[in-house]
């Protein structure tokens, strides 16, 4: 029982949770609108956990900066856009470029000069949500900057495939299906190829994942398309989970966090790791901060407000232990659904915004208990 | 090779010095007016009194209170709605204490015991806490106006009662971090936490004590706070965990613990205070108070690596 408990912990409480808002708001959440917006209201969510995922895979490494990493994001996007005229593609180049800048020096901080990364990333949260509010300040008397570039926006925001709202969109459910085969597909290549058995469990797994995806596909059909940020989001999910669980690079890095001393001794480069993690966590952050400049086609000074609480919680119900080695980027991706969930579920029941941030850290706190208790069992 | 044994010895009194100096000259000497060198003191006797408590919780391990801002909301909160039906200060002050001792108790169990990293339970606390106070205050601010509350904690009554609390949070740090047997656990403990525990220093305890002590510094720094102002509402002590953390980590205090003295504390926290009063004359806007603030504290961490490495290399 405890090995099921164990292995399928988050699994378990997704379903559980998931059931308990489905019965609260008498399966209001279950419509094709609300499942959509899972998707677009909370991307921000699935792409920071799978930075912070990765990010957390050292022991004692986390990044705090990024909700107010994202605001800075979305000023510096909205002057470079809307005050000083660039086009799109150096406009996204220069973000990434900052992006990767601020990755490497909190990183190289956090890893050359040994300090701690919850003090370097403390700086960043109180400094970049000051520039950022400072700039938009600086450009506009209304809080926010408007008049983004059109094509910035088709490119992160919208839906591909767009039906009318009414008619069923059938080249999105299409869609869906294709990939959706396509994963599952590898999935069962990649059990093939590791010579191991297909177990029952799989198949329960694999059955759910497709009707699953069935069920969303079905949704972006009655909604009008798929939107643009659901694509940004398998992009970096997928690629991250086969960078981690198939390239040397990858278990490199889980490596280290399983053990840093082993680690360096076997010859890996931690320093330059570490630091390298800090550039994916912030490019994850860049990207995230274009999909909600695009969505508010402004950028607001209070882009990114309580980013880093939903990502961290996101961690802690996916299974991101907390010392490091065990990442499941799947999992965490669950994580991110869950809190999805719960943002989606305590909005339609009406539940004021202290209770939702007071819902959240007892979430976390609950999460991180329940991953040390049963770690800690298996150690003694 | 003198004047770099100097420098590095005096780091602090020179960092004060030199920004002291710099406000000095971009606030073409206002930050000498009699008033400003009141309110110097005035209005941040809370990061002295935060910063004692957190200096404590750094010195266990690296352990951080993010919340103890949002916590100085809530027992404001608490105390306000305590003294608007009728009961006295003294009583608001006692409901105080109790909070930061209970937010003492569960952080320390949490941190202590479950070994849990400090910065993601007090990051769930500073949420969790910051939503109940909301939730009290229900966007509105209240005033404080009773009688005793102000005597003891606020400055408009000609009482002067509230410099013994500050006083007192300054020398219960300085008599646990120096003189006090659990001190030389928790500078122990901060060194190296395995021999720590291996030569029979309970974790727990001492982890729980810190942040019990914290807690209880909190609700002293939550009354000062309240009886300067007179009011408390929404969004009080956003910045407060930085501006403490930054004054530990200005007073050259190891930001993996184990390392660091009260005198540097208060040093980095008069700094802190400066430089906060120093960009409010000069009128930056809260934004750039964050920005400023923020590379203040990665640079006051990376000073602390420069010197520290220094000093390795000497010997």
């Amino acid at each position: 029982m405890k090995k099921y408990l164990r292995l399928y912990s988050t699994e378990i409480v997704f379903i559980l949770i998931s059931l308990s808002f489905i019965l609260l708001t008498s399966a209001e959440i279950l419509r094709p609108m609300n499942i959509t917006a899972i998707f677009l209201q909370n991307s921000y969510i699935f792409i920071l956990v799978v930075g912070m995922a990765i990010c957390m895979s050292v022991k004692d490494n986390i990044d705090i900066s990024i909700g107010s990493f994202v605001c800075f994001i979305c000023a510096m996007g909205g002057v470079f856009m809307s005050i000083m005229k660039i086009n799109t593609l150096l406009s996204i180049i220069l973000l990434l470029i900052l992006g990767i800048m601020w990755g490497c020096l909190a990183g190289y901080i956090i890893a050359y000069f040994n300090i701690p990364a919850w003090v370097t990333t403390l700086g960043g949260y109180l400094a970049f949500r000051g520039l950022g509010v400072a700039l938009i300040r600086q450009f506009s008397n209304t809080g926010s900057i408007v008049g983004i570039n059109d094509s910035f926006l088709k490119l992160f925001s919208g839906k591909i495939f767009p039906s009318k709202i009414g008619s069923f969109g059938y080249a999105s459910l299409i869609f869906c299906l294709v990939l959706a085969s396509l994963g599952i597909i590898y999935k069962i290549l990649s059990i093939r190829k590791e010579g191991s058995r297909i177990t029952s469990s799989m198949v329960i797994g694999i059955a759910a994942a497709y009707l699953l995806s069935i069920w969303i596909g079905i949704c972006f059909a009655l909604t009008g398309g798929v939107p643009v940020s659901f694509i940004w989001m398998l992009i970096i999910v997928c690629t991250t989970a086969v960078w981690i669980d198939k390239t040397s690079e990858g278990r490199r890095l889980l490596m280290l966090g399983a053990n840093l001393e082993n680690a360096r001794i076997a010859g890996v480069d931690t320093k330059r790791a570490v630091l390298m993690t800090y550039v994916f966590m912030s490019l994850c952050a860049t990207v995230t901060g274009c999909i909600v400049l695009a969505r508010f086609h402004a950028s607001s000074s209070y882009a990114g407000v309580n980013f880093e609480m939903d990502t961290i919680a996101a961690c802690a119900v996916g299974g991101v232990s907390l010392h490091g080695g065990k990442q499941k980027i799947f999992k965490a991706v669950l994580g991110a659904a869950m809190i999805g969930v719960i943002n989606l579920g305590l909005s339609l029941l009406g539940v004021d915004m202290n209770w939702q941030w007071i819902i959240k850290g007892i979430t976390i706190l609950i999460a991180v208990t329940f991953d040390r208790y049963l770690k800690k069992d298996r150690f003694e | 090779m003198r004047i770099r044994a100097f420098m590095k010895k005096n780091y602090l009194l020179i960092a004060l010095l030199l920004v002291t100096v710099f406000f000095a000259v971009a606030t073409k000497g206002k930050l000498f007016y009699s008033g400003n060198v009141k309110n110097l003191f005035l209005q941040n006797m809370y990061v002295y009194i935060l910063a004692s408590g957190m200096f404590i919780c750094i010195l266990t391990g690296g352990n951080t209170d993010l919340s103890c801002g949002s916590a100085v909301c809530l027992m404001g909160a608490v105390a306000g709605r305590l003294m608007e039906n009728g009961f006295n200060g003294v009583t608001a002050f006692m409901a105080m204490l109790l909070i930061g001792i209970m937010i003492g108790i569960i952080h320390g169990y949490l941190i202590g015991k479950m070994e849990l990293p400090s910065i993601i339970v007090t990051l769930a606390g500073m949420s969790i806490i910051r939503g109940i106070a909301n939730l009290l205050l229900g966007g509105y601010t209240l005033s404080i106006t009773d009688e005793v509350f102000l005597r003891l904690f606020g400055l408009s009554k000609g009482y002067y009662a509230v410099f013994l609390f500050v006083l007192f949070s300054i020398m219960a740090a300085v008599y646990i971090s120096e003189f006090a047997p659990v001190g030389k656990h928790i500078y122990a403990l901060g060194g190296n936490g395995e021999a720590a525990k291996t030569s029979g220093i309970n974790k727990t305890f001492i982890v729980m004590f810190a942040y019990i002590f914290m807690g209880i510094l909190t609700a002293i720094a939550a009354a000062v706070v309240c009886g300067r102002t007179e009011t408390v509402g929404p969004g009080l002590g956003e910045t407060y965990a930085m501006d403490a953390i930054a004054a530990c980590f200005i007073g050259g205090t190891s930001v993996s613990g184990g390392k660091g003295r009260m005198s540097g504390v208060i040093i980095g926290a008069l700094l802190m205070g400066i430089i906060n009063q120093g960009m409010s004359i000069l009128g930056l806007s809260v934004n750039w108070q964050g920005v400023i603030k923020g590379v203040v504290l990665v640079m006051a961490v990376l000073s602390g690596y420069f010197l520290s490495r220094k000093g390795r290399k000497q010997k």
